[in-house]
């Protein structure tokens, strides 16, 4: 028995502790949001935010999560109430197939609760996600814009909490 | 493959000689198809009316849209949408589309008929869909591919069923009103008179009795109101906030679920699992079971069935000829391209081999291109279940029926006891489509697995199990020699190939060169082949354009300036070339360390000029910034044009980059996306597309077009910068 909290709801799940998280999210949870796509750890579909940290949860056995706060696509906004990378997501049409936004976009999002000005430079070196579909563009002109639609960043101090804003 | 499917491949590479002379022999069974009856017909008796092809209209006015083609991400069922908003003067929030029923009514005769005759208008134009639509519906062709969604079914069958709705919905007013169809207006889902707006929902039943017109009034370029505008994706809300259902995504209660491993060499048969009984045992183990193409362990968990398959240890056999192995392929190939018979030609002028042969000075190269696998980022997956009697499959495919005709043949029913579901495709690119059994692989292992172990099943292939079990875009070597004249012009282009998927036009170099001959040999492609995206402009659109750049600098001119004398100076070819070379700069100072190269490419009747800015850093190449300028004669959603070139060009620098597939003593080396590399942002480049759309021209597709020209671009970038590189992938070259 393993406890989990995701997306503020806390759960436990009768599985063995090595089983991958994203699974355990996706078939025990029922939240299908995260994608599966390589299972190795090498293409971000599967990118979940672990304390506020992006993680390729197909990689995360799910007891290192045990204990702690797991946050998926499902809680990031919704269209009434959408997060700042969802509205932009929007305003760019940067989806094409659509299969790997929700890692992206949770990528995206926990890139800017840690450098709310990112550069170019900066997403290249943070995202390393894979989009078949080849909407990289649109992406980076999005995340930018979200940037923009967030508030301007407090100057930054030794023991700003890192992630903390999502 | 059967031999009425090799027949539309055929046909669909354009030497559908024989087939239309086969047509115009049936001309009366022609005149007998009725599209809009056999819809009618596969339809439930009850709900909205199909007023016209492809279009129902409930009484409340819901329009519904039907259509062949699924949404892998091409934006299809929006530009779809555009022209029936157009057409009908549909109120946009009372109309919706869906994709159509794996029956014959919903097949993809106009698909046909464009490809055989893309200039055919009016009367011969009817009796092209007439024909192609009777022949398509008795050969059960419906897939997604070929750029064809919106430049044949949508821009003729739906369009047309559109307008025609429109002017029967009109009729039926008319006789409720008693005054004349002249007198009537259409607006928003309305028939207007004066003061008084019927909904189209009032009107449907009527409508739905009436005669439908062969050749209604379509609206002017100038009347279009959504034909032409950016119009957001209608499906890009569900997939933002994670409401879309992809094929893995479904589920069905109680199901179980199924993992599988290739066998342990490629295109082998595997003949035994030696470690059965460990395997059986491994956690929630419930089957595991020996397909002979495919090893597959189903498990009440995705991970456990996945963990146990891995554990598989298995015998197989090699295929037919041995273990395969793409180095040896490769030699013997090279061999015969250079000096073997080849099979087939194509040629313009006369003489081009012996123009060639007996000239003093020859331009030569010869190029090589690997195999290359798909990748969509969803992996291949199918969900297969029995209920009220019937079979139903649940996957993300590109051509719903086959998949409803292969599990159907796999099980040994009836094509009626099974029901496909079609989903939203995370990524097809051609491998979710089928040119070959062998590309509906998935299909029947989910099949044999329904009739060997029963019950609800989800299978979800691995990552590696995908790339291992891939159906591919051939390898191909291109040999090529050209002559020049005292302008340093080409007199004559003789090129050799190996493979042949078709016979195709892309083959031909668009430029005004008097004697050409391309050869192919078209054997057995080792592995199984599929369409990928841009087909054989994939292989052609780099052969032709790097070899253009070769000749160039033999000619010792400027590689734009020396297309631009190969092509007619009023024509589409010119003006797309000129305005990519504005854009890019092409001519002035690069920065240190940095080139540009230019390709022009034409495929499924659209072109596309394009230049990479590339720079060379450590032997990696890396692509900093691309132009590109598309033609694709009308651009229904201009922001989807743009987002399927910049998409394209990505794809295709994913395979110029690194895409391989190889195999040694029998294995393929390639598994999952640190082996199988694609582009990523580091290697994304800034990308700017214009569209330049020749007024008045035929409607191209846009779903490939931007894929071919980025592997020559980049090449002929590099080539400014050290020596050339000829074989693909060019970083690890």
């Amino acid at each position: 028995m393993i406890d989990l909290t995701v997306n503020g709801d806390a759960h436990t799940v009768d599985v063995e502790g090595d089983a991958p998280l994203l699974w355990v999210l996706r078939s025990e949870l029922g939240l299908r949001g995260t994608k599966f796509g390589c299972g190795m750890g090498q293409c971000g579909a599967c990118t979940v935010h672990l304390d506020g940290t992006p993680v390729r949860s197909c990689v995360m056995p799910v007891q290192a999560a045990a204990g702690r706060t797991v946050r998926t696509i499902e809680d990031l906004g919704s269209p009434q109430d959408p997060h700042p990378v969802q509205a932009a997501w929007l305003a760019h049409q940067v989806p094409q197939c659509g299969y790997c936004q929700s890692g992206m976009q949770m990528a995206a999002a926990a890139l800017l609760a840690q450098n709310p000005r990112p550069t170019d430079e900066d997403i290249e070196a943070s995202i390393s996600n894979i989009c078949r579909c080849g909407c990289y563009g649109r992406i980076r002109s999005a995340i930018h814009a979200a940037a923009a639609a967030l508030p301007e960043p407090a100057p930054a101090t030794d023991d700003a909490p890192q992630g903390g804003a999502l | 493959m059967s031999l009425t499917r090799r027949a539309f491949m055929i046909g669909g590479g354009l030497v559908g000689g024989g087939l239309v002379v086969g047509v115009t022999t049936i001309g009366a069974w022609v005149g007998t198809f009725d599209r809009r009856s056999l819809q009618a017909a596969q339809l439930p008796p009850k709900g909205a009316k199909l007023v016209s092809q492809w279009i129902r209209i409930d009484t409340d006015s819901t329009v519904t849209v039907l259509t062949p083609h699924v949404e892998m991400g091409q934006g299809s069922h929006t530009g779809t949408l555009q022209i029936v908003f157009d057409e009908l003067d549909a109120d946009p929030n009372q109309t919706r589309i869906e994709v159509a029923p794996a029956t014959s009514g919903f097949t993809i005769g106009d698909v046909m008929a464009g490809f055989v005759a893309p200039e055919a208008e009016g009367f011969s134009r009817r009796v092209m869909e007439q024909s192609f639509g009777r022949i398509a519906a008795m050969n059960s062709w419906q897939f997604t591919g070929g750029s064809t969604a919106i430049r044949f079914t949508g821009w003729r069958g739906i369009r047309h069923g559109a307008a025609a709705a429109r002017e029967m919905l009109k009729q039926a007013a008319a006789e409720r009103l008693g005054v004349a169809p002249a007198a009537l207006e259409t607006a928003n889902g309305h028939v207007i008179h004066g003061d008084t707006h019927i909904p189209y929902g009032e009107l449907a039943e009527a409508a739905a009795r009436l005669p439908m017109p062969s050749e209604p009034v379509l609206k002017t370029p100038a009347q279009w109101r959504y034909i032409g505008q950016p119009h957001p994706r209608i499906d890009l809300p569900d997939k933002i906030f994670a409401k879309a259902e992809y094929g893995i995504d479904k589920v069905v209660p109680g199901m179980r679920y199924a993992a599988v491993a290739p066998p342990s060499i490629a295109e082998g048969t595997v003949t035994g699992i030696e470690n059965r009984a460990d395997v059986e045992q491994m956690p929630g183990v419930e089957v595991v079971a020996n397909l002979e193409h495919v090893v597959a362990v189903v498990a009440d968990k995705p991970w456990r069935a996945e963990r146990a398959v891995r554990a598989v240890e298995m015998t197989a056999t090699p295929p037919e000829g041995g273990p395969l192995d793409s180095e040896v392929l490769r030699a013997m190939r090279a061999e015969l391209v250079r000096t073997g018979e080849l099979s087939t030609a194509t040629t313009r002028g006369d003489g081009a081999v012996d123009r060639v042969q007996s000239a003093e000075t020859v331009v030569e190269a010869e190029y090589t291109l690997p195999f290359l696998a798909h990748a969509p980022m969803e992996p291949i997956n199918a969900t297969i279940w029995e209920e009220d009697g019937k079979v139903h499959i649940a996957a993300g495919t590109q051509d719903p029926f086959a998949t409803r005709i292969h599990t159907a043949e796999t099980l040994g029913r009836p094509v009626e006891d099974v029901i496909v579901h079609p989903h939203t495709i995370g990524g097809g690119f051609g491998r979710r489509a089928g040119l070959t059994a062998a590309s509906f692989n998935w299909v029947r292992a989910a099949a044999e697995l329904h009739r060997d172990v029963g019950g609800p099943i989800q299978m979800i292939w691995s990552r590696e199990a995908g790339i291992r079990m891939s159906s591919y875009r051939p390898a191909d070597i291109g040999w090529m020699r050209a002559t020049l004249g005292p302008d340093g012009k080409p007199t004559a282009w003789w090129s050799r190939h190996y493979t042949k998927v078709f016979a195709p036009p892309e083959a031909l170099p668009p430029y005004d060169i008097p004697h050409v001959t391309v050869e192919h040999a078209a054997l057995d492609p080792a592995l199984p082949y599929a369409f990928w995206r841009s087909v054989d402009a994939s292989i052609h659109g780099y052969t032709i354009e790097a070899f253009m750049d070769e000749l160039a600098a033999a000619a010792g001119t400027d590689p734009l300036d020396y297309r631009l004398s190969l092509v007619d100076r009023d024509s589409r070819y010119a003006r797309l070339l000129t305005r990519v070379g504005e854009m890019s700069g092409w001519g002035r100072a690069q920065p240190e360390g940095m080139a540009l190269g230019i390709a022009l490419n034409e495929c499924f009747g659209s072109i596309v000029a394009q230049v990479a800015q590339v720079s060379l850093d450590a032997g990696r190449p890396r692509v900093h910034r691309a132009w590109a300028v598309v033609d694709p004669g009308v651009a229904v959603n201009p922001d989807s044009v743009r987002a399927q070139v910049e998409g394209g060009i990505h794809f295709g620098l994913s395979a110029a980059l690194y895409g391989q597939i190889t195999l040694k003593d029998g294995v393929i080396s390639q598994s999952n996306f640190h082996d199988y590399a694609v582009v990523r942002f580091r290697d994304a480049p800034k990308v700017e597309v214009e569209i330049q759309a020749t007024p008045g021209a035929p409607i191209g597709g846009i779903g490939e077009v931007g894929t071919p020209g980025t592997a020559p671009a980049l090449a002929n970038a590099l080539a400014r910068l050290t020596d050339r590189r000829r074989d693909l992938p060019l970083a690890m070259s």
